[in-house]
């Protein structure tokens, strides 16, 4: 039994994950165009002319931003939703299924849901909007707000996955730490600071890195929401890669950006490993 | 008696802003719920109604019978239950197989494994892609089935679990005979209840949610999924928005329902990938 298992697994993620992977990264060094048989090799030019690319640092900078926005802002309300939510022991489960219902949903209604509720003109926040006095927004189609727009339907759709996990770190904290702290003297802020934070150093680290990654590959939302615009405003790296391979069937220089993109994710995680290290015992 | 007193407005408080935090989580999906049994004219009516006045079925009349969805939907549960019953299973198997059995090279190839993980999805989907098209599985559930068949992150979930596993179990069935295939089937198999329920959840909802893959690979409409049927919306500009609410809600209602129904495993289940970390 052994040697057909293994012998499976050998083969799907040699021919599914590794083999498609230097694929990749080599034909990223041709002109490929599958629609009419093109593989002709040339070397790193599909390299330079990323960099030449207009597109290239409008979609970099959106994606960082998304990314590094949404995953302070889903580790600091989930964080602050679990603490809160913890501290009502009846209704926990309650206040928690509710606030992790968004996670579940289908990314691709979602977006499309909120593109009408963000609609300037039949959308239900403007409606809101107006009905306060404020003035209408122009969401997805103001250049400004298109991407924030965007992200904060992400962080809506995101902070109950991180909320659960954080109640769940909460939970496991022995209650004598935080009694015996609170025996030494400390009050309610700092004992949260001192004790309860670092030990949830691990959950935090796991959300950050795992949502950093999943952040940096952005394309749903902007593929329904706004196709990357208005004007080059909600870009990213992976709706770049799309446009470039399933769009204009540049094999080769979408791989070379999804190369790039993957040079990004393995430097920014190992920075982020550096960053998070816990030195705590219990 | 101060001190408790001071608690009590402190939690009132906190229990305010939680409870307005609900309503703004909750407010999206039930305004989209509502608004697919209101008609066009109402949906679009300024000042607008919270309950619809005359609720209708007419948007869900045209998605499920003028826009295909009944075949979209049938075809997307099958997809994501069959996938995620694969995907268990191979998880599974593989997960027992690397934590319990030793062979030359256990170690290299379970790193191996968990290092794809890493490999970002654009990277993969072109070459993939263009398989797909090499070995003419294009337009075919196969190209759907076979290369989402292993799990790099189930096999990581269930090997941590099978660790777990005295020994002294799989030992003592041996000694009565059984052969390693019953062994994993009728012993560990049911063990591994937690993490195959996380899994097959996960993995239920990433094929349920999914655009992309069925997107490049399927071209015939009675192949595709929900979310095909619903990028039908996408940038066409439909005249009314009826039909677009309707289409979400068929995607989004299920899983919700199916979800507060089984809270507490859902929950679960990401917790446990959490904390297995």
């Amino acid at each position: 039994m052994i040697t057909i298992v293994v012998s499976m697994m050998i083969i799907y993620f040699s021919v599914f994950i590794i083999c498609p992977l230097l694929l990749g990264m080599y034909g990223s060094l041709f002109n490929w165009n599958p629609l009419i048989g093109q593989f002709d090799f040339i070397g790193f030019k599909n390299y330079i002319n990323l960099f030449k690319d207009k597109l290239f640092l409008p979609s970099l900078f959106n994606t960082f931003f998304f990314a590094a926005v949404v995953v302070i802002a889903r580790i600091i309300i989930g964080l602050a939703l679990a603490v809160a939510i913890n501290s009502f022991v009846r209704s926990k489960s309650f206040f928690r299924s509710i606030y992790f219902m968004p996670t579940i949903t289908s990314i691709f209604a979602i977006s499309l849901v909120w593109q009408w509720l963000y609609d300037p003109t039949i959308g239900v926040y403007n409606t809101i909007l107006r009905a306060i006095g404020l003035p209408v927004l122009r969401f997805l189609n103001d250049a400004k707000l298109a991407l924030p727009s965007i992200m904060l339907m992400t962080i809506w759709k995101e902070y109950g996955f991180a909320m659960v996990l954080f109640l769940a770190g909460l939970t496991n904290i022995p209650k004598q730490f935080i009694e015996a702290s609170y025996l030494d003297g400390a009050n309610k802020i700092k004992s949260f600071w001192y004790i309860t934070l670092p030990l949830l150093k691990p959950t935090m680290t796991f959300v950050a890195v795992i949502s950093m990654i999943s952040y940096l590959q952005t394309f749903t939302q902007i593929y329904v929401m706004t196709k990357g615009g208005p004007g080059f405003s909600t870009y990213t790296i992976v709706y770049m890669i799309y446009r470039e391979a399933f769009m204009k069937f540049q094999f080769g220089y979408g791989s070379a950006i999804a190369v790039v993109l993957f040079i990004i994710i393995i430097i920014l995680s190992l920075i982020q490993l550096k960053l998070m290290r816990t030195t705590w015992r219990y | 008696m101060k001190k408790s007193y001071k608690i009590q407005w402190g939690k009132l408080i906190l229990c305010i802003v939680l409870i307005i935090g609900v309503l703004i989580t909750l407010f999206p999906v039930v305004w989209t719920i509502l608004s697919s049994i209101k008609p066009e004219g109402e949906i679009v009516r300024f000042p607008p109604t919270f309950l619809p006045e005359n609720p209708t079925i007419k948007n869900y009349s045209i998605v499920w019978n003028q826009i295909d969805f009944v075949i979209y939907f049938r075809n997307s549960v099958f997809l994501a239950t069959f996938i995620s019953l694969i995907v268990i299973y191979t998880s599974a198997i593989s997960g027992y197989v690397i934590a319990k059995m030793r062979f030359k090279g256990r170690n290299a190839l379970f790193l191996l494994i968990l290092v794809t993980m890493m490999f970002p999805w654009p990277i993969t989907i072109i070459p993939l892609y263009q398989m797909m098209l090499k070995f003419g599985w294009d337009n075919s559930y196969i190209a759907m089935i076979i290369p989402s068949a292993f799990s790099a992150f189930g096999i990581f979930l269930m090997r941590q679990f099978c660790i777990t596993i005295p020994d002294d179990i799989i030992d003592a069935a041996r000694i009565d005979g059984a052969n390693e295939f019953r062994i994993f089937h009728m012993i560990i198999l049911p063990m591994l209840w937690p993490p195959i329920a996380a899994l097959g959840i996960f993995n239920f909802l990433w094929t349920w949610e999914d655009f992309l893959w069925p997107f490049l690979i399927l071209n015939s409409n009675n192949l595709y999924t929900l979310t095909m049927g619903l990028n039908r919306f996408v940038g066409a500009h439909y005249a009314r928005t009826g039909p677009i609410i309707a289409g979400s809600t068929i995607a989004l209602l299920p899983i919700i329902i199916v979800y507060f129904i089984f809270q507490r495993k859902f929950i679960e289940g990401f917790t446990l990938s959490g904390l297995k970390e």
